[in-house]
């Protein structure tokens, strides 16, 4: 038999401000390389939390370490106040899932299909109804497609359920990459470089997506490294810098600390820079910021 | 006996034999990138499990009652080692340099090999393995044993369930997900552990159809059966791409034909007497393999593996 769990585990607006993932003391070590130093973050119900930093900072591996791909060293990440199982398999059904900075879409299925797949933990399927396909059989598959078309319906991707993955242009790959994390009906969804090689238009698209999907209820975390989406976007940036939690505060804080800046721009800004718009403004940042997303490379 | 028709119908059930134990190599291959060389030996202690139930069976049950119970036997013998073979000896391997799981895999083989001989009572020299009555039929300008029937009915029906299950089932999506990226269908809520465990149970379920269906086909099993004949599936599966499912069958049958028509016909070619019947139908059928390897690397259904960014 085969039933599908209630569609939002987290309503929208369900008492605002709890706690839904908190990330206590967090190190991960490869061999004598500490990536991520005694990190602590909280995301709470129906916020977007920015996680920001220089190439190398440790994001993704603090992402990664949230999932349950890396076991951290020492730490706790839980969420809904129960410690996350390090299995990946685990830590999407209890409501966390992610999106990657390399795309990686399962390439030679349809778009359909990779939604599917990201519905894997909500639904359930003896191998003996797949083979006998009886009417329960039926129904639920009929259900899993009808969630997976309004996710594709949500994203923009309707009409094109039946391509193969790997032909689909780069932002709609991004956008497919959305609509398959969300079809695990996530309480917290984690987006690494979500605009990573986009144009404005593009990005300006990702941002209204994001925020429709936190009016959905769903928290968003979020790694980028284009810092007008990220103010933009966020209730909340923390600032990771050679694995260490510099900063964090709100969009302002961030943008006006001196220690930030200087650990992008390696120094001190001269003082006419300095003004409150200068990060958001200056063409020349986005250009910089555009330019070192696409050579990064700190898995 | 030698005309074309009956050739190739020889070659068609040949070819559904191969085919089905090919299954086993290219789904585990598909999936953890292992070529699983006691798969052979899993065809075969399939069908001794098979044989053991119908022994211990009241012979005054027919074939025909005693057909299914012996397919489930043999099924469950073949499941068990081939899952207890995953789960003990392969997965402590699964980070483990590719060598380490193919040597594994070649010792296991052995062992299950000597196991069968010095434990299966009277293992040491062929067992006779019990017949379908009726047939030989005669259709058209060819004959059919009732072996071979079960043998090509079994091959198609466990096919059409097979890719059926592969291209619509929730668990089905999930195996082709693993195959692509295990890492990525683990984050999209894939128990790829449990992935890994279905695959070789199907493989090894298949080559317990095989089993049996080549038992009733020779009325003769050997303890050493599985050697041969896993050489000849891997090579259907490498044949038709290996990791296609579709390709493995492929690949059987090709090679199946290829070998049923080369015993036959190569001695008709003028100057290659010498190189017909059934002692060189071994070498043509790798002879084929290299060929189409030389046009066609990827195998028949093959993708070309492109490069990961």
């Amino acid at each position: 038999m085969t039933t599908t769990i209630p569609q939002q585990p987290t309503p929208a607006g369900a008492e605002p401000g709890g706690a839904l993932l908190e990330a206590r003391g967090v190190i991960m070590r490869f061999g004598g390389l500490t990536a991520v130093r005694n990190v602590d973050l909280t995301v709470n119900k129906g916020e977007i939390v920015g996680l920001i930093g220089p190439n190398g900072a440790g994001k993704t591996t603090f992402f990664n370490c949230l999932t349950g791909l890396y076991v951290p060293t020492e730490g706790t990440v839980s969420y809904q106040g129960t410690v996350l199982p390090p299995k990946p398999h685990l830590v999407t059904k209890a409501g966390v899932a992610r999106t990657f900075q390399n795309i990686r879409l399962f390439a030679n299925m349809t778009v359909l299909e990779n939604v599917l797949v990201g519905r894997h933990t909500r639904t359930k399927e003896g191998l003996l109804s797949a083979i006998v396909r009886g009417p329960g059989y039926h129904r639920a598959e009929a259900q899993s497609r009808a969630r997976a078309m309004e996710l594709l319906e949500f994203t923009g991707l309707a009409d094109k359920a039946e391509h193969l993955a790997r032909n689909l242009p780069y932002g709609e790959q991004r956008k497919l990459e959305i609509a398959r994390a969300l079809a695990s009906e996530p309480g917290l969804l984690l987006l690494d470089e979500p605009t990573a090689g986009m144009n404005p238009q593009e990005t300006r698209a990702t941002e209204e997506l994001v925020f429709a999907i936190r009016d959905q209820g769903i928290a968003v975390l979020v790694i980028e490294h284009d810092m007008r989406f990220i103010f933009n976007l966020c209730d909340r940036v923390a600032v990771l810098v050679q694995g260490e939690k510099l900063v964090e505060g709100s969009s302002d804080v961030v943008q006006n600390d001196e220690r930030v800046i200087a650990a992008y721009l390696g120094e001190p800004f001269d003082a006419t820079s300095q003004d409150d718009t200068a990060a958001r403004e200056t063409p020349g940042t986005d250009q910089a910021e555009g330019t070192t997303s696409e050579q990064e490379n700190d898995r | 006996m030698h005309t074309l028709p009956q050739q190739l119908a020889n070659g068609l059930f040949l070819g559904s034999m191969y085919g089905l134990i090919a299954i086993g190599y290219t789904m585990v291959y598909g999936i953890v990138q292992l070529i699983n060389f006691a798969h052979g030996e899993i065809y075969m202690t399939g069908a001794f499990g098979a044989l053991a139930i119908y022994t211990n069976l009241p012979s005054s049950l027919s074939i025909w009652a005693a057909l299914p119970l012996m397919l489930i036997g043999g099924a469950l013998v073949s499941v068990v080692i081939a899952v207890g073979a995953e789960r003990l000896a392969y997965r402590p391997l699964r980070n483990a340099p590719r060598l380490a799981p193919l040597i594994t895999a070649i010792g296991l083989s052995l062992a299950l090999q000597q196991a069968v001989f010095n434990w299966y009572p009277d293992a040491k020299s062929g067992k006779r393995f019990p017949q379908l009555p009726g047939g030989p039929f005669h259709i058209g300008s060819v004959d059919v044993q009732s072996g071979d029937l079960f043998l090509l009915g079994a091959a198609v029906i466990c096919m059409l369930a097979l890719g059926i299950f592969v291209r619509s089932s929730r668990t089905g999506r999930a195996m082709q997900a693993t195959a692509q990226d295990p890492d990525t269908a683990k984050l999209m809520g894939v128990d790829t552990n449990r992935i890994i465990i279905i695959a070789f149970a199907i493989g090894g379920f298949f080559a317990a159809v095989a089993g049996l269906a080549s038992g009733l086909k020779y009325g003769q099993i050997q303890y050493n059966m599985g050697f041969q004949a896993g050489l000849k599936a891997f090579t259907a599966a490498v044949l038709g791409g290996i990791g296609n499912i579709y390709g493995a069958m492929l690949g059987g049958l090709v090679l199946g034909i290829a070998e049923a028509c080369a015993t036959a016909y190569i001695a008709n070619v003028p100057g290659m007497e010498q190189f017909g019947g059934g002692a060189w139908a071994q070498v043509w059928a790798f002879v084929l393999l290299i060929v189409v390897l030389l046009v066609r690397p990827q195998g028949l259904l093959g993708e070309r593996v492109a490069d990961r960014a």
